[in-house]
């Protein structure tokens, strides 16, 4: 962590000196990120090209006010979440349309209807051939927010004071939010089986 | 052992978030074959996500940047103008005051109205630059809060 702050620190320092290929670092470091979380709360391919731009010209910017109180990958992550926010307030798109039961917060038991059913069909059936697409299709089912946290956590493997910094939410939503993600994704998967099997 | 399952909630934070999860809720986990199921379904699906293809851009994106931006910062040299005209200006004030000490001495029993202009003035002069100091900072504050 020592060490990541001291290269970011030479690396800004750099990009204010006016060092073009340190800002290059920079991109090539991060994009995986930015593109990632672009990716999951955007869906127009154009809108998206415009917004990873609109994040680097962000990034160069504001690059003097940057106070290391976090990994320079997690502010690049806050300033992409927060643009893509913004984006989706201008198009208003809901980041989370939650329904009623979720609001209420209620949580089954598992029983041997659930086990039955979570397990012989998400299981059996994510081992199928096109499981990765069949994957990517309900994950596209979710609203931006979940998917966005789905990635962060399983894909990017960030923690949760990580992802917290980047969303801006406390750390038992991000964690809550999780829950209720986790659990749409393997309904959403459980759905096309059925959908199949029929 | 409980037997009642629990939450699937409480099963999701025994598979990813263990060292927050009960006791009780583990003990059970570990004993009952139906919720050790439920979790390692979820451990199969964290797999199956982490092996996910990573989106790709069909441009360079590093080119695409560079070339909108001018990498000849204008902001360095600015700081320092600023802060050479801040030091010369506080500088002659100082220098004024010590040359005119005398007439400083007298300036507010006796009625000299040319000593009157030449503090207004400096007054003046210094409250532009603290204003434009305190403005610039403003700016720089309100432009954080904004990404």
């Amino acid at each position: 962590m020592e060490r990541k702050s001291t290269i970011d620190k030479d690396l800004i320092k750099k990009v204010l000196g006016g060092d073009s290929s340190a800002f290059e670092t920079i991109i090539s470091n991060t994009k995986g990120l930015v593109i990632q979380i672009i990716y999951k709360m955007v869906k127009n391919p154009e809108d998206r090209k415009d917004l990873v731009q609109e994040v680097y010209l962000k990034v160069y910017d504001k690059l003097e006010s940057f106070k290391f109180n976090a990994k320079l990958s997690t502010w690049i992550g806050t300033i992409t979440y927060n643009t893509c926010l913004n984006y989706l307030k201008k198009k208003k798109i809901p980041i989370l349309d939650i329904d009623q039961n979720e609001e209420k917060e209620v949580w089954e038991r598992i029983s041997i209807h659930t086990f039955c059913y979570s397990d012989n069909q998400t299981e059996s059936y994510i081992f199928k051939k096109e499981r990765s697409q069949i994957l990517t299709l309900a994950i596209e089912k979710l609203p931006p927010l979940y998917k966005t946290l789905i990635m962060l956590y399983h894909n990017e493997e960030l923690s949760y004071s990580e992802i917290k910094e980047i969303t801006g939410l406390p750390e038992g939503t991000v964690k809550n939010y999780l829950y209720r993600a986790r659990k749409k994704l393997k309904e959403n998967l459980s759905l096309h089986y059925k959908k199949e099997e029929l | 052992m409980k037997i009642e399952h629990p939450y699937d909630k409480d099963i999701q934070e025994y598979t990813f978030d263990a060292s927050n999860c009960s006791n009780e809720i583990i003990e059970h986990i570990n004993s009952c074959e139906v919720c050790k199921k439920v979790s390692e379904s979820y451990l199969v699906l964290s797999r199956e996500l982490k092996s996910q293809p990573e989106p790709v851009l069909e441009f360079d994106l590093s080119e695409l940047i560079l070339d909108q931006l001018n990498f000849s910062k204008k902001e360095p040299i600015y700081n320092y103008l600023l802060s050479f005209i801040i030091i010369m200006s506080l500088g002659i004030t100082f220098f004024a005051i010590y040359v005119f000490r005398d007439t400083f001495s007298n300036i507010f029993s006796a009625n000299i109205t040319i000593s009157n202009y030449f503090i207004v003035s400096v007054t003046i002069f210094i409250s532009l630059f603290l204003g434009l100091d305190m403005y610039r900072s403003y700016y720089k504050k309100i432009n954080m809060l904004k990404y």
